[in-house]
């Protein structure tokens, strides 16, 4: 599992067409800052890929990651959710 | 004659269809959904079975039990509709629509669909959505061709049927994929609310509209079920719902306000139209046309 960092969500974020989001705009609505359906969709397969973990189904919205802040946030609890499902699967 | 005829092929195909539901509605008892539209509705709102044409079981379940409940599909049979389906669909699915693809099982040459619903939204939502547990909280159960089923009270299966429409007829996916403006649907909205008076009072569902912020999407479906059937109840409804927000979507198709176009042309035309793709494709942009090129690879399984 990847370490899950502010400035890799921001370099993924930005990876995708015509997005420039800076450090200071963290907190800032996505949707202001450009970014629509389509470019969501890469976003989230991008961070998927980049930190190895499965966004939860519930959190699969715009509304729920429209800020790189809460984007950290999801990536941190689907990680933990990731990491506790390994545990069960271990547990005799 | 032409009515009870196609009513009683409704009836045929629903029994056969609830038939082979029955054990996967008792494997599915522990869990929080509803099935919605379809014959729930046809007895809620015409007060008898067979009175609605369809041809796959919707089912409304919360996010966070939709992987449980794909589960016990699979555990009885059903598989996705289509076989390659990547993460990358799901996740377009998912932000985008508010149902899964289709499950589908084969008996006896005879497709059984079933569509698990997650949202009474539109992916494009940017508004407070609703908690789709709280709105499954208070189901009730109906007996439908011998079996039990669990379904949404009179006044949340239409808060549901009027998200859904609004939806159908705004979504630039749907509009240039198929007749997504049909009579049938303001017969359906009508006849819920004419035959659950006391269950659809005024007062009850202005207030749960106010509760989850949708008075504008109220209005806009309820206006157009009053331009298709003049009664003097819905006029009073209608004009309960009417404010500027509202009155502004009337106009206009889009689900966002990125998305939102003027209609070029009168509702009648769009009612009466077999191809509402002529009617918009002018306005759209090359996003659009990307996301709609997404959907029907998605959706319908067709590559351009």
């Amino acid at each position: 599992m990847k370490e899950i960092t502010k400035e890799k969500i921001l370099e993924i974020v930005n990876s995708v067409q015509d997005m420039e989001v800076t450090v200071d705009q963290c907190d800032n609505d996505l949707l202001e800052l450009g970014v629509d359906s389509i470019k969501f969709i890469q976003i989230v397969v991008s961070l998927e890929e980049a930190f190895e973990c499965e966004i939860p189904d519930e959190k699969l919205l715009l509304t729920e990651m429209n800020s790189v802040n809460k984007m950290l946030e999801v990536l941190q609890l689907a990680v933990s959710e990731s990491n506790k499902s390994v545990l069960e699967s271990r547990d005799p | 004659m032409i009515q009870e005829a196609i009513r009683m092929k409704n009836l045929i195909e629903g029994k056969f269809l609830y038939k082979q539901l029955s054990q996967l509605l008792i494997d599915t008892q522990q869990y929080l959904f509803a099935i919605v539209k379809g014959e729930p509705l046809s007895i809620e709102a015409y007060q008898k079975n067979g009175m609605r044409l369809y041809n796959d079981i919707d089912i409304l379940v919360s996010r966070k039990t939709l992987k449980k409940l794909e589960e016990v599909l699979q555990a009885n049979g059903f598989m996705n509709i289509y076989s390659n389906y990547s993460r990358e669909d799901r996740i377009f699915v998912l932000t985008n629509s508010h149902q899964l693809l289709p499950y589908i099982k084969n008996i006896n040459g005879n497709a059984i669909y079933i569509d698990l619903n997650y949202d009474i939204f539109w992916g494009e939502y940017e508004g407070k959505r609703i908690d789709i547990e709280e709105f499954l909280s208070d189901t009730i159960e109906m007996e439908i061709y011998g079996v039990k089923v669990k379904t949404l009270p009179p006044i949340k299966a239409m808060i549901h049927l009027i998200l859904h429409h609004y939806k159908d007829i705004n979504s630039l996916f749907l509009l240039a994929t198929r007749k997504s403006i049909r009579y049938d649907m303001f017969k359906d909205v009508y006849y819920l609310l004419k035959n659950n008076l006391d269950a659809i009072s005024l007062d009850k569902l202005y207030t749960m509209s106010v509760e989850y912020e949708i008075i504008p999407y109220v209005f806009y479906v309820l206006y157009y079920t009053g331009q298709v059937f003049d009664d003097d109840v819905l006029k009073q409804y209608i004009e309960a719902f009417r404010t500027p927000v509202g009155e502004a979507l009337l106009n206009s198709y889009g689900l966002c306000e990125k998305e939102r176009r003027e209609w070029k042309c009168d509702f009648k035309t769009r009612l009466d139209s077999d191809h509402l793709y002529e009617l918009i494709k002018e306005t759209l942009t090359e996003r659009d046309k990307e996301k709609i090129a997404i959907n029907k690879r998605v959706f319908l399984g067709i590559s351009e």
